[in-house]
């Protein structure tokens, strides 16, 4: 079990448990981060704050402080 | 027939939209994506079907202002039928909106879009199995070449008839346990799950239609009831949110993946090579200037000679229309205000604007459609949150090339009402359409005379570059004074590249852009060039009134390195930028500086006769980039924020900007020279 954030590109992720704070965790349910779900880090910003996943088919950005609280284990 | 059009964000949802209504459209004179609930018609068989293009969301549970204009139309049930546009390359993804409005209605065409761009990346839909789950029309479209318009059309008559109903999903047995409980208080004929769900999850989400429920002891009773057995289960308000998802979600998924099957597994591998490119560390800075570069190389290479054709055309009729308005006794005075005001206001306005804009503007819209706009938001989100705000603010800066009343209401895309009111109010330092010809002018006019067109589009990068870091600046300050707080948390979608459809973008610029140049530029000059020669021509004591106001704003212009004439043409010019280059030719002639127009480089001798100078162009220019928004902006602004005081802060912020930073340049100049 790890955070999101510890996932290296092209890694595959199985999410265990998405804990993300209150504004934005609606949003990260919505493009697919739930139980169970797959999701692999394709891309690092060039400053390096956002990461962009590859889950459910589209690429979706999101910051590295809002994926922290994510939990992950390899798949 | 009311019919609603609703999909993700970026599945082609426009260019459905586009291809079903045609130039039967409202709104939509601006290409590119939805900003506004734009809506159109399409007559099919007889029947008049009324088409309302909704914001692209991705699910039902409202996260911004745009994505909560379809979910109250979507819950409101005041349509005949909905249209869901689908991405056939993401599908799984896109059913999580699909089975969230298919638990309200079953009244549904579903488009798979983008099936050629699937076909290429070879993913293969399994459509009968699809319907056999759905229970709904599904049609296969490349709104692109108008491929299954037609059916969609078709099932739409069809299913207008058709008995409303909705899917049933499955819940966790402790949710379902207490929808039963609770289900008699809501109407028979409607799906009571995600109502239910939605008032337990107590969401920000009221359904006006529900109100009446907190009034019914009896179901406040159950409610608490409910409540709390949730709670003793261990699930609270959130967990309800985390559950509804969940399932459907999984559901989605289990869709997936009994119809798609993907024949080849790096399909995307030719995005990711180009993205790494394209953002990668130290090469992602430069290939944004030099595409930026770029496109002002070929739009100041490729206006300068239709211009140059369109301006002789135009000032060789001049004479003649004078001619011929005498020869029909029209009054001298009269003719001279029609010929020498507002004839030229147009002449100049068409001829010097209208190329380049309609040059510029296919090729944003073709960078936009390729997909690589997201990427620029994505670069640049460091420097964005260290001025507390987003990524997706570059976006807006995007849209404000194109016109900064667009990039105002593209603000909407931005989620945290703090940082939208930031990027709101900093929108105007991106230099609109209406302002590039200025700058492009003043350019080859005072700075770049050799005419190397490299050159100038180089310098023209510089002085957007200026306005960009005003941007930063200013968002910074507002994020430490009136706007005080932290960056908020955002998504960004990269979506897959797309080849743009580079006829249809030039097609849809030319006439959307060209028709609303001409008429912007007809309704602003028209007036702007009789009000001008009205106040050359009433006299006060000798003096005409245009002499008493330029001598009266004189000192104070000379302060900033321009002069009386100059400033009043930027004041006059509120409603539209393009206007203040013929508003300052119009003084100076109509001041009786009497010069032959004959061709462009005339220009230059007018304004140096007028005491220009380098320093004179150079503050015109930052003035051009930092100054009150023109009123069409400003009225936005006022709806976007509905406050009196931002939109005021609105016109303070770049005015203050402009004269100082002119001030200083001024300042600076005659210390050196």
């Amino acid at each position: 079990m790890k955070s999101l954030n510890d996932l290296k590109i092209g890694e595959v992720g199985k999410v265990i448990k998405n804990e993300a704070s209150d504004n934005i965790r609606r949003r990260l349910l919505d493009i697919g981060l739930v139980k169970n779900s797959l999701v692999t880090p394709v891309l690092i910003s060039p400053g390096g704050d956002m990461v962009a996943y590859q889950i459910k088919g589209a690429i979706i950005a999101i910051r590295k402080e809002d994926t922290q609280n994510i939990i992950v284990e390899e798949a | 027939m009311k019919v609603g059009l609703v999909g993700n964000p970026n599945v082609g949802k426009s260019t459905i939209f586009n291809a079903l209504t045609g130039m039967h459209q409202h709104t939509g004179n601006w290409p590119g994506k939805t900003v506004v609930k734009a809506s159109g018609y399409k007559k099919y068989q007889g029947v008049t079907y009324l088409i309302e293009d909704l914001p692209g969301t991705y699910s039902l549970m409202a996260h911004s202002k745009e994505e909560e204009v379809t979910r109250d139309f979507i819950y409101s049930m005041d349509y005949d039928a909905l249209i869901i546009v689908c991405d056939a390359v993401c599908l799984e993804r896109n059913l999580n909106l699909v089975l969230q409005i298919l638990e309200i209605t079953n009244k549904v065409v579903i488009c798979l879009n983008l099936v050629d761009e699937a076909k290429k990346k070879k993913i293969k839909i399994d459509i009968n199995k699809l319907y056999n789950i759905l229970k709904v029309p599904i049609v296969f479209t490349s709104a692109r070449d108008g491929q299954g318009i037609n059916q969609v059309m078709e099932n739409l008559k069809e299913i207008t008839n058709k008995k409303s109903s909705y899917l049933k999903l499955n819940y966790p047995q402790s949710l379902a346990d207490e929808i039963n409980h609770l289900s008699a208080f809501i109407e028979n004929d409607i799906n009571e799950d995600p109502v239910l769900l939605n008032l337990l999850g107590e969401k920000e989400i009221t359904f006006k239609k529900y109100e009446k429920l907190y009034q019914n002891e009896k179901f406040l009773k159950q409610f608490k009831t409910s409540q709390n057995n949730l709670k003793k289960q261990g699930i609270k308000k959130d967990d309800i949110e985390t559950l509804i998802t969940e399932t459907i979600v999984n559901r989605a998924s289990t869709i997936a993946s009994e119809v798609v099957t993907f024949t080849k597994k790096d399909y995307q591998k030719k995005d990711r090579l180009v993205d790494k490119i394209v953002t990668h560390k130290f090469f992602s800075i430069p290939i944004m200037l030099l595409l930026l570069l770029l496109i002002f190389w070929l739009t100041i290479t490729g206006a300068n000679y239709p211009s140059q054709i369109l301006y002789d055309l135009f000032f060789s009729i001049e004479d003649s229309l004078a001619n011929f308005l005498s020869f029909i006794h029209i009054p001298d005075s009269i003719n001279n205000m029609l010929v020498y005001g507002v004839y030229r206001v147009l002449a100049w306005v068409i001829s010097v604007m209208l190329p380049p804009m309609l040059i510029f503007f296919p090729l944003f819209t073709l960078l936009e459609d390729l997909g690589y706009l997201p990427r620029i938001a994505f670069c640049l989100d460091k420097t964005f949150k260290k001025c507390a705000s987003c990524g997706k603010q570059a976006l807006t800066m995007a849209m404000g090339f194109g016109c900064n009343a667009v990039g105002v209401t593209g603000c909407r895309i931005i989620d945290s009402p703090r940082e939208r009111l930031m990027a709101i109010l900093t929108n105007v330092f991106v230099p609109c359409n209406g302002r590039f010809p200025l700058l492009i002018t003043m350019i080859t006019l005072f700075l770049i005379a050799d005419g190397n067109s490299l050159v100038k589009s180089f310098v023209l990068t510089l002085f957007i570059l200026i306005g960009i870091a005003m941007t930063f600046i200013i968002t910074k300050i507002l994020s430490k004074t009136f706007l005080k707080g932290v960056p908020s948390s955002f998504t960004l979608e990269l979506p897959s590249y797309r080849k743009p459809q580079i006829i249809k973008v030039i097609i849809r610029s030319i006439l959307d852009r060209g028709i609303f140049v001409l008429k912007r530029a007809i309704v602003a000059s028209i007036p702007a060039g009789v009000i001008i020669w009205l106040m050359a021509n009433i006299n006060i004591q000798n003096n005409s009134i245009l002499q008493i106001c330029t001598d009266a704003l004189d000192p104070f212009a000379s302060l900033i390195g321009m002069d009386g004439v100059i400033l009043m043409a930027f004041i006059l010019a509120l409603p539209a930028n393009e206007i203040v280059i013929p508003i300052i030719i119009m003084g100076y002639l109509s001041l009786g500086y009497l010069t032959d127009m004959n061709d462009l480089t005339a220009l230059k001798d007018l304004f140096v006769q007028n005491g220009w100078t380098v320093l004179t162009a150079v503050c015109v220019m930052l003035f051009s980039l930092m100054h009150w928004p023109c009123l069409t902006t400003i009225l936005t602004i006022k709806k976007e924020t509905g406050s009196l005081k931002w939109t005021m802060l609105s016109v303070l912020i770049p005015t203050i900007v402009g004269f100082t930073l002119c001030f200083l340049v001024t300042l600076i100049y005659n210390l050196l020279f």
